[in-house]
């Protein structure tokens, strides 16, 4: 999805959706794996493209630039945030954390705050969230760290954490799923009318707003059953089929969903649907991208498997569009009880016979539900399987 | 671009984007070849001439397809092993190569593309973004549109301003106004209160008699950001705000016509702060409360930077920047006004219609 310049929507920290027990909750399970990995201290980092950890340890949102929250083994929590003194005040309504501060050139503030973490002696300070910590910040962190000790990657017990989903979280998602709903129907309602994509995806992107979301992104074709791309230019001729993807944020939680917009019969969205629905009651905890894959092909011929979602049937979906880890070609990608992911699936045809659907479902060792339909799917919530 | 090479011994050229434009950071990717990536690439350029875009993520093979000619670009999940790759090819020698924009890639892509380009020349950004900061002919056209835009916005946001409204959304619903106008971006700061100590992005705080709401508007118009900066009252005013208001823009007006070609940026910025001085402001021209008075305006080069003291860049015709003095008074808070303006053959053009006044709303 394209990045934005500058988030808009409500990100106001609101407890009524997400109250202080929830973070102290997260904070704490951190602080164990802290305490697991030997380290004496966290930094977590988010910027306005990725920062899914930040958010589900502090609500934060950044959106001027790269922010970190430093995390004591005990103690209050600082964040450090782009903007200048004057912008505190309007950061400060972002998240639960009290301690907030400029973050000003990163490395003066960070080695501040290091200075009395390490009083003791050499510390070990973890990274949460480095994936898209860019190189100048990078350094400065490392700069900073490098005289009192040293740095440590947790990226990977720390997400395993975040992906695992609270049933608030589920809830939230739900939500999310809602917004995306109606947008997507909206979407579906302008471009069958004969609009363009652009004019479809603004009346979508109204709606989701509408309905209380805090961000829209969407690729849509960009020739008739072209795969969804960037929007690019002021030029909105009408195409079919209409390939899109949609995804709708809500109380910091993504959703996200391919429709395809053809008039019916439309062979490949049929066979793109039966290739979904036998890949969906597959996915039970335990179950292989290898196996999704496997239930989805008998499904599809005389269409292939869609170059687009060829490579990557699905991932982890949340506080980020993309939770790690991202299954990509690894046929041993296993779905795990207990998170929610979309998947994808896709009928490639000659010239624009092409489609791609998708469904978000949430994986419990009870069943898998599916929390975001795509049209023609049973409704919410429909338990596919059992625990395998 | 090929003779700053050539005058700077450089057999390839490596330029990197993260996948967000911004108004005022620069783009290098998008100012060699205009392409806005959706995710982390590379614009290469080998001073035998040979070109390569590679760009993430793969899905985005038929986008970067239709934008340039065959052959010319790649689309993965992995630019840098793709570089890696191509690099076999360009036979350039470790001093011969440099990379320009590496700060903003993952600290993870940097350090994979300094291994393979160990020794590369890192200080080459100045010289790459200099050797060209006039905007063409399609970006000024570009340009016209975005002011037109941000215009458009602003009178939506007097249809829309009105004690009750949360300001994100205002805010959103601006954006997508000017989305409808043809905006394919927006950097859109608005916040509210009676006093501003800065302005800042969007909270959830309903707007409230009484308040002066700040705001600048910052569409992009295929990929040309524009601004423009101002200042509303939300009912009457209280008696200093129209007074102090026409200071600050006499002040924008005292640097937009120092503008012409052949001048430094600072110039620019010494006007503005001389009109503040001389009303006894001088302490509110230093940091804390004044950082810039205005910048360039990408998403591809930001030339010629930031309307700063410290900045000696000289000015050419058909720059584009944003003046704006938006300045922090303790009567008031902050207040804003800035016009987008290009630099001509002997002065400046602002590119908005109808440039920044005190605005009421009824409330």
């Amino acid at each position: 999805m394209r990045n934005t310049a500058l988030l808009t929507g409500p990100y106001d920290w609101d407890p009524a959706l997400l109250p202080l027990s929830e973070f102290e909750e997260r904070l704490a399970a951190v602080r164990r794996v802290l305490a697991m990995q030997g380290a004496t201290a966290l930094l977590v980092h988010g910027n306005s493209i990725e920062h899914g950890a930040l958010a589900y340890l502090t609500g934060f949102t950044p959106k001027l630039g790269p922010a970190f929250a430093l995390v004591p083994r005990d103690g209050p929590i600082r964040i450090l945030a782009s903007g200048g003194s004057g912008m505190i005040g309007s950061a400060k309504l972002l998240t639960w954390v009290e301690d907030i501060q400029p973050l000003g050139n990163l490395r003066n503030p960070l080695s501040e705050w290091l200075g009395n973490i390490a009083r003791d002696g050499r510390a070990v300070i973890g990274l949460w969230g480095g994936i898209k910590l860019a190189q100048r910040p990078y350094i400065a962190t490392a700069v900073a760290i490098q005289p009192i000790g040293t740095m440590i990657d947790l990226d990977e017990p720390l997400d395993a954490l975040r992906r695992r989903k609270s049933l608030l979280e589920l809830k939230l998602l739900r939500e999310s799923c809602r917004s995306l709903t109606i947008a997507g129907d909206v979407f579906e309602r302008i471009a069958s009318d004969g609009s363009g994509p652009r004019a479809a995806a603004l009346a979508a992107e109204r709606a989701a707003y509408a309905h209380g979301a805090q961000d829209f992104r969407i690729l849509a074709s960009a020739r008739s059953g072209g795969p969804p791309l960037a929007l690019d230019g002021p030029a909105d001729l009408h195409i079919a089929p209409l390939l899109a993807c949609l995804a709708v944020r809500f109380a910091g939680y993504w959703s996200e969903g391919f429709v395809t917009v053809a008039a019916p019969p439309d062979r490949a969205l049929v066979r793109a649907e039966a290739a979904l629905k036998a890949m969906l009651r597959e996915a039970g905890p335990g179950a292989t991208a290898g196996d999704l894959r496997r239930a989805a092909a008998p499904h599809l011929p005389p269409y292939k498997f869609h170059p687009m979602v060829d490579s990557t049937i699905g991932n982890g979906i949340g506080l980020s569009l993309e939770e790690s880890p991202i299954p990509s070609r690894n046929e041993n990608f296993q779905l795990e009880a207990d998170c929610v992911y979309t998947l994808r699936c896709g009928a490639m045809g000659e010239g624009s016979d092409n489609a791609i659907v998708s469904a978000m479902v949430a994986v419990s060792e009870a069943g898998t539900n599916i929390i975001w339909p795509s049209k023609n799917y049973p409704a919410d919530p429909e338990i596919l399987r059992g625990s395998r | 671009m090929l003779r700053c090479m050539a005058a700077n011994g450089l057999e390839l050229l490596i330029t990197c984007s993260n996948g967000l434009q911004m108004p005022d950071r620069p783009d290098p990717v998008v100012h060699l070849c205009g392409y806005r990536s959706v995710g982390e690439s590379f614009a290469v350029l080998c001073r035998s001439g040979g070109a390569k875009l590679i760009v993430s993520p793969a899905a985005d093979a038929e986008r970067v397809a239709a934008w340039g000619s065959p052959g010319a670009s790649i689309a993965t999940d992995d630019i840098v092993a793709a570089l890696g790759q191509e690099s076999k090819g360009y036979n350039a020698n470790a001093g011969g190569v440099a990379i320009v924009g590496i700060d903003a890639l993952p600290h993870g892509m940097a350090e994979q593309l300094l291994a393979i380009y160990e020794g590369a020349v890192l200080s080459f950004d100045g010289a790459f973004y200099k050797s060209n900061g006039r905007k063409t002919s399609a970006e000024i056209a570009r340009a016209r549109r975005a002011a037109a835009i941000a215009e458009q916005g602003l009178e939506r946001l007097f249809e829309l301003a009105r004690p009750g409204i949360r300001e994100c959304d205002l805010a959103v619903e601006l954006n997508s106004h000017m989305k409808s106008q043809g905006a394919d971006d927006n950097f859109l700061m608005l916040c509210a209160s009676p006093h501003n100590p800065a302005v800042m992005p969007s909270s959830n705080r309903k707007i409230e008699a009484g308040d002066v709401l700040i705001t600048e508007l910052t569409p992009s118009y295929e990929g040309q950001f524009v601004q423009i900066c101002r200042t509303v009252a939300i009912g009457p005013p209280r008696a200093e705000l129209p007074e102090k208001y026409d200071l600050v823009l006499r002040a924008m007006w005292a640097g937009i016509e120092t503008i012409r070609p052949g001048i430094p940026m600072s110039q620019v910025c010494a006007a503005i702060d001389a009109v503040l001085v001389a009303a006894g402001y001088a302490e509110y021209c230093r940091p804390p409360h004044m950082r810039r008075r205005g910048h360039g305006l990408g998403s591809g080069s930001v030339a010629p930077g930031d309307v700063a003291a410290n900045n000696d860049t000289i000015l050419e015709e058909d720059m584009i920047f944003v003046v704006h003095p938006n300045q922090y008074l303790p009567e008031t808070g902050y207040l804003m006004c800035g016009e987008p303006v290009r630099v001509t053959a002997t002065g400046a053009e602002t590119l908005s219609r109808k440039t920044a006044a005190f605005a009421t709303l009824a409330p």
